[in-house]
């Protein structure tokens, strides 16, 4: 039982990492790969504040929000220039620039050693340590990232994400300045990324850079182009079928490297069989 | 200046790879991601033949061969029937990324994840002295080899009738695709000959490096890109500007900051040009809008 | 490369222009340059604003729209979404207020999506709101092409061969919905291949070849004018 409500627990901070993504990707046509670095933001905003400095939890998250809000909006000026194959190139240049950081700035992230002993969320004195409390804090939490991103899409705005997806020019011809639109998309998918890396530095009580190394992020590409691209309830379903048959390989003693190569499989399966993914409603 | 020729040998190694990966770019104009998991392939054959007592230049060419002959596969049975069906140069390099994760872990459970090396002989050769400056054997042998193999690669595109067409395709793809001049024989002959040169790169660079899983993609694609558009997608002479140019950058770099920030200062190199001069420096593609 | 030299005309306000001449003039060119959908060099003034330097969107904002001579509808959009994003409201609809106005912002919306579906209504396709727009015939995709500019509120629209490939019946479909968006105070210039089109329609001409005007007139003073004749003799 307290294996299962562990494994919810991870697939609830992963779907928010991965609506989180399909909004950047999936409905604004962004490809990025460099998703794991802002989860990793907001997991050393919450570890080094909470360990060094004894912060609440709950204070840690906004930090981490702005960092990841921050450096998301500066990036995004370099990258917007690219055309579509390029910004996967410079998406992945900027990934593997964060996890050198995370792995050399010791001073501040410790490096490969890692943050031991990141507390769990407390509220005066209460403690989400127990499992299933945590796993509400979670639920509440990627609930509310559905809600809020499902309130942007079906909006007008939404619709103009999405147009910016299909074809840039048409929706500048159309009056819109598809740059900031992206931008925007952009910077609340980092955002929301950090939340998740909050979470998963509490439940682990651990982080370190090999957290959110590169192939972090294409997993997550995987998990949404396997659930479905642009749908959220398939951004959930990706991180739920990813994640449970990791679970069930690794109990079926499948090593590690069959595991990639599955996912590697499937990943050029779906390419050519169902591009828009299971419950997807685009196609790239 | 020491660190110069340091920088010019290994940016030899890195122009080769970059020169393959135009080769192929300017051909298929999507990023082939798994060329960078096959050169390493080359590498880990080299290895292997040699540890069953063969020589080192008598592995490499082998090696290569059939590092090639998976390269020219994965054109004709991954991409070209994807190609076919008109799918996008984004399909295609989601494609080459499920590809790539699948060979990169065949190595790790084939060979083991801890990095192999070799050498080409068993004793350690002394250093040669040169006008001030040193180079090791191995040195040498990559220079000689990288030499060797630019002079007959030019004049492979200069003088033979299928070098001609090649670079026909790469000047424009579309004309020659009408005139059918960029047939499939083409294609395929891009691949092998692309493959061949980072095989043979990179059992080479093994020298000095070894050979590990992670080197597919980290290093070997990654190289080849940032050469590729700092000297200008789609162009022979940029590949090879571009990839002398990251050797010495590096080489610069990894004497002042150290060598763990050595992505940093690739990557870094990689954003100032793709923000300031996307097109490269020999002015081909167009990356940016 | 010098696409276009020097042209230069006047159109008279709630006016419907064609713009003809052998293919390569220039014709589409003119529209992308207007459009800044590449760079240009020179000057390019709508009613003495400068229209050089500014980027697409802003180009809409100043009043103009276009269609495009390959329908550019959104494949895997429907036709509504399509509408939408064409729509004037579309931009207004910022994130403070999806959030801080939502109950105003529904209401408009549902509006607006009202709106949509009568101008579906119009052309008698208002089934095919919540189609993909993939999935629409050649036909009803120019269309709908043409229903986004009355979504679009602006002076001058700028139609890149609205008729080509299209069946005598559809033809008089769109002829009307010009009209239409004349009578609204609109000012049209099209590009045209169909010479019967052009006379019955425009109260203007302007003839391009290699990138410059050669003539300029009413249709019928224009045909007798030599050098059109020649342009169209060598294409």
């Amino acid at each position: 039982m307290d294996f299962i409500l562990q494994v919810l627990i991870i697939i609830g901070i992963h779907s928010i990492l991965t609506m989180s993504l399909n909004y950047v990707a999936g409905f604004t046509g962004l490809m990025s790969i460099n998703h794991a670095a802002f989860y990793g933001m907001g997991a050393y905003a919450t570890a080094i504040l909470s360990t060094q400095y004894d912060w609440n939890f709950f204070l840690t998250i906004p930090v981490g929000i702005v960092i990841a809000g921050i450096v998301a909006w500066l990036v995004s000026f370099p990258m917007l220039k690219m055309k579509e194959d390029s910004f996967v190139l410079v998406s992945l240049g900027f990934a593997i620039i964060m996890f050198n950081i995370m792995q050399n700035w010791t001073d501040l992230t410790k490096g490969p050693l890692g943050i031991k002993g990141v507390q769990a969320p407390m509220l005066g004195d209460f403690s989400f340590f127990a499992k299933p409390l945590f796993l509400v804090l979670v639920i509440v939490a990627a609930a509310l990232t559905y809600w809020f991103l499902n309130r942007i899409l079906k909006t007008p705005y939404g619709t103009i994400l999405k147009g910016a997806r299909e074809n840039e020019t048409v929706a500048r011809v159309n009056g819109h300045n598809v740059v900031s639109y992206q931008r925007s998309a952009f910077v609340v998918g980092a955002i929301f990324a950090a939340i998740a890396g909050a979470f998963i530095a509490s439940f682990i009580s651990f982080v370190n850079p090999k957290a959110f190394e590169l192939i972090i992020s294409v997993y997550l590409l995987i998990m949404i182009i396997l659930g479905g691209m642009a749908s959220l309830p398939g951004s959930i379903l990706g991180a739920f079928i990813m994640l449970t048959s990791l679970e069930v390989l690794r109990f079926a003693g499948v090593s590690a490297e069959w595991q990639q190569i599955l996912y590697g499989f499937i990943l050029i399966v779906i390419m050519f069989f169902r591009p828009q993914g299971i419950l997807g409603k685009y196609k790239i | 200046m020491q660190i110069l020729l340091n920088g010019i040998i290994v940016g030899g190694i890195y122009a080769l790879i970059a020169l393959g990966f135009n080769l192929i770019f300017s051909s298929t104009r999507f990023f082939h991601v798994l060329y960078g998991v096959l050169a390493l392939l080359g590498a880990y054959f080299t290895y292997t033949f040699m540890e069953y007592g063969w020589n080192f230049f008598a592995a490499i060419p082998v090696a290569a061969l059939l590092a090639s002959l998976l390269g020219v596969a994965s054109w004709q049975f991954l991409y070209k029937p994807l190609v076919d069906r008109k799918a996008s140069s984004l399909v295609l390099m989601v494609t080459s990324f499920g590809a790539l994760i699948v060979v990169q872990n065949l190595i790790a459970l084939i060979w083991k994840n801890n990095t192999k090396s070799i050498s080409i002989t068993d004793t350690i050769k002394p250093a040669y002295e040169f006008l001030g400056l040193n180079i090791t054997f191995n040195q040498l042998v990559i220079l000689a080899v990288s030499i060797v193999l630019m002079v007959l690669l030019e004049l492979f595109l200069k003088k033979t009738k299928y070098g001609l067409a090649i670079r026909a395709i790469g000047d424009n793809a579309e004309l020659t695709t009408v005139l059918g001049l960029h047939t499939n024989r083409i294609t395929l002959l891009v691949f092998f000959i692309g493959t061949f040169l980072s095989a043979v790169s990179a059992s080479l660079i093994a020298l000095e490096i070894g050979a590990r899983p992670t080197h597919g993609l980290h290093y070997f694609f990654l190289k080849a890109v940032i050469a590729s558009i700092i000297g200008g997608i789609g162009s022979m002479r940029g590949a090879l500007i571009g990839g002398l140019l990251l050797g010495v950058v590096e080489n610069i770099g990894i004497y002042y900051l150290g060598g763990s920030w050595q992505e940093v200062v690739a990557f870094s190199l990689l954003t100032l040009f793709l923000l300031f001069k996307p097109q490269g420096l020999v002015n081909q593609m167009q990356l940016a809008k | 490369m010098k696409i276009l030299n020097d042209l230069s005309f006047t159109i008279k306000e709630g006016s419907i222009t064609g713009l003809i001449g052998p293919n390569g003039a220039g014709k589409s060119s003119f529209f992308n340059a207007l459009f800044a959908l590449f760079p240009s060099t020179g000057s390019i003034k709508l009613e003495d604003i400068e229209l050089v330097g500014k980027t697409p969107n802003q180009v809409n904002h100043l009043g103009v729209c276009r269609t495009f001579q390959d329908s550019k509808l959104l494949p895997q959009m429907t036709v509504l979404e399509n509408l939408m994003l064409s729509s004037k409201y579309s931009e207004t609809v910022t994130l403070r207020r999806v959030f801080f106005d939502s109950k105003n912002l529904s209401e408009e919306q549902k509006n607006e999506q009202a709106q949509g579906i009568k101008l579906l209504r119009k052309v008698g396709l208002e089934k095919k709101a919540h189609i993909l727009a993939g999935d629409l015939s050649y036909g009803q995709s120019k269309l709908i092409e043409i229903l986004k500019l009355f979504m679009c509120d602006s002076k001058l629209i700028l139609l890149d061969e609205p008729f080509s490939g299209l069946f005598p019946e559809m033809i008089k479909v769109i002829t009307r919905l010009i009209y239409e968006l004349v009578e609204s105070g609109r000012t049209i210039i099209f590009v045209e291949h169909n010479m019967k089109l052009i006379s019955e329609i425009c109260d203007h001409v302007i003839v391009l070849d290699a990138g410059t005007k050669i003539a300029e007139g009413t249709f019928d003073h224009v045909r007798k004018i030599p050098a059109v004749i020649e342009a169209y003799l060598g294409d």
